[in-house]
């Protein structure tokens, strides 16, 4: 029933590894392209495999309120955010599959935790990610010296304005999605 | 319940500190140029015995026994950081003949674009630059395939800018008498990689 949500994660996972030269050519591409590409699979494996075997319930105790695995998915993400990290991954194709696994991963482990999580566990989560999404563009767009040794300057600028503006229409279409759907928004939580 | 949930909070608090450090060099980096530059400090490299040439296809190496060696890495055709760099070589240059340190410091540019930097093409640079061939030796690598060892070793990524140039990182590298990178210094710190070369070159080189 849920087979198709399966197939697509896959397909997607598949499009990030195969196509891994043109993706990660660029820092737009790998940080705004490949990157979700790779997060999203995860969100639509957790939602075929978790829903279907009701595997989450089994770490609710470990994972109260969804927080232990919202922790480790902004750790996850934060991580990749490190230049250092992302030249590395470029470099090395065991550093890249750590990466595209830990980024499947974070996928599936967030949308188990959201489940778990309570409003205001998701309002500090999501809005600790703009913080930190914002924060990222504005030191790219900033930074006078280039921050990977794989990519230019002017990627690197670019790749701090989109990321601003991504920042924020999503902080905004939360915003609105808080102020019209305030009930399916709470009966969510439970 | 409680005591489960705690593990779990700090089992994950431990997991993200875990994959920051290691990400950060022990959050001592975050980018690839900052880490290379503190291992190197703290472990010096052996260079590669790498056959350079000069304009008049003279055979040098990357080392030199009596003096330190400040390497940096160009293409004559760069038009952006390159030149930065040339005025920065040609201030070391000036800086050397200043405090008398000719004995001790040398001044070393390669290129990573053997294919158009030839031996031919590298005189018309040499002028440019007015370099004194007593103190800065300009070259390319004799055999192409020793390059990827040679920008490993000195932690130099050189990438296709797409308008049929190069984008490359640039520093200062330090290469003492013995052969070893035992430092890498921002481009434009001039008067420290002076300083971290004459004090290399008061090792007495080993004897065989």
């Amino acid at each position: 029933m849920r087979a198709w949500r399966l197939v697509l994660a896959l397909a997607v996972v598949g499009v990030a590894v195969i196509a891994r030269g043109p993706l990660e050519q660029t820092m737009q591409r790998h940080t705004l392209v490949q990157l979700p590409m790779l997060f999203g699979a995860g969100l639509l494996l957790g939602q075929a495999v978790l829903r279907r075997r009701g595997a989450a319930s089994r770490w609710r105790e470990w994972n109260l309120q969804g927080v232990a695995g919202l922790l480790l998915v902004s750790g996850v993400l934060m991580t990749w955010m490190v230049p250092r990290a992302l030249d590395a991954a470029v470099e090395h194709l065991a550093i890249d599959a750590l990466k595209m696994g830990s980024l499947v991963a974070a996928g599936g482990i967030a949308l188990a935790s959201w489940q778990m999580a309570s409003a205001i566990v998701r309002t500090f989560f999501v809005g600790n990610a703009a913080w930190m999404s914002a924060t990222i563009g504005m030191l790219l767009l900033d930074a006078p010296v280039r921050l990977c040794t794989s990519y230019g300057a002017s990627d690197q600028r670019e790749t701090g304005i989109v990321m601003i503006a991504l920042t924020i229409a999503a902080v905004l279409g939360a915003a609105v999605y808080m102020l019209y759907a305030p009930r399916t928004y709470d009966a969510q939580a439970h | 319940m409680a005591a489960r949930a705690a593990i779990g909070l700090v089992g994950s608090a431990a997991l993200v500190l875990a994959m920051l450090g290691t990400a950060t060099r022990g959050f001592s980096a975050l980018t690839t140029d900052t880490a290379r530059a503190l291992d190197v400090a703290a472990k010096p490299v052996l260079v590669p015995e790498i056959a350079l040439l000069d304009m008049h296809r003279t055979a040098h190496t990357l080392r030199d026994d009596r003096r330190s060696t400040i390497v940096d890495f160009v293409y004559t055709r760069c038009l952006t950081v390159c030149s930065a760099l040339g005025g920065i070589y040609h201030t070391l240059q000036s800086e050397i003949g200043a405090r008398g340190l000719e004995s001790q410091v040398r001044l070393l540019s390669v290129s990573f674009d053997p294919a158009w930097d030839t031996p031919e093409r590298l005189g018309p640079y040499v002028q440019v630059m007015r370099a004194d061939p007593a103190i800065w030796t300009i070259a390319t690598v004799a055999d192409t395939a020793a390059l990827p060892t040679m920008l490993r070793t000195f932690g130099i990524r050189v990438i296709d800018d797409g308008v049929n140039g190069f984008v490359h990182n640039a520093a200062l590298h330090v290469v003492d008498p013995k052969g070893r990178l035992v430092a890498i210094l921002p481009f434009d710190a001039i008067g420290a990689a002076l300083e971290v070369a004459e004090s290399h070159a008061r090792v007495r080189p080993a004897r065989r």
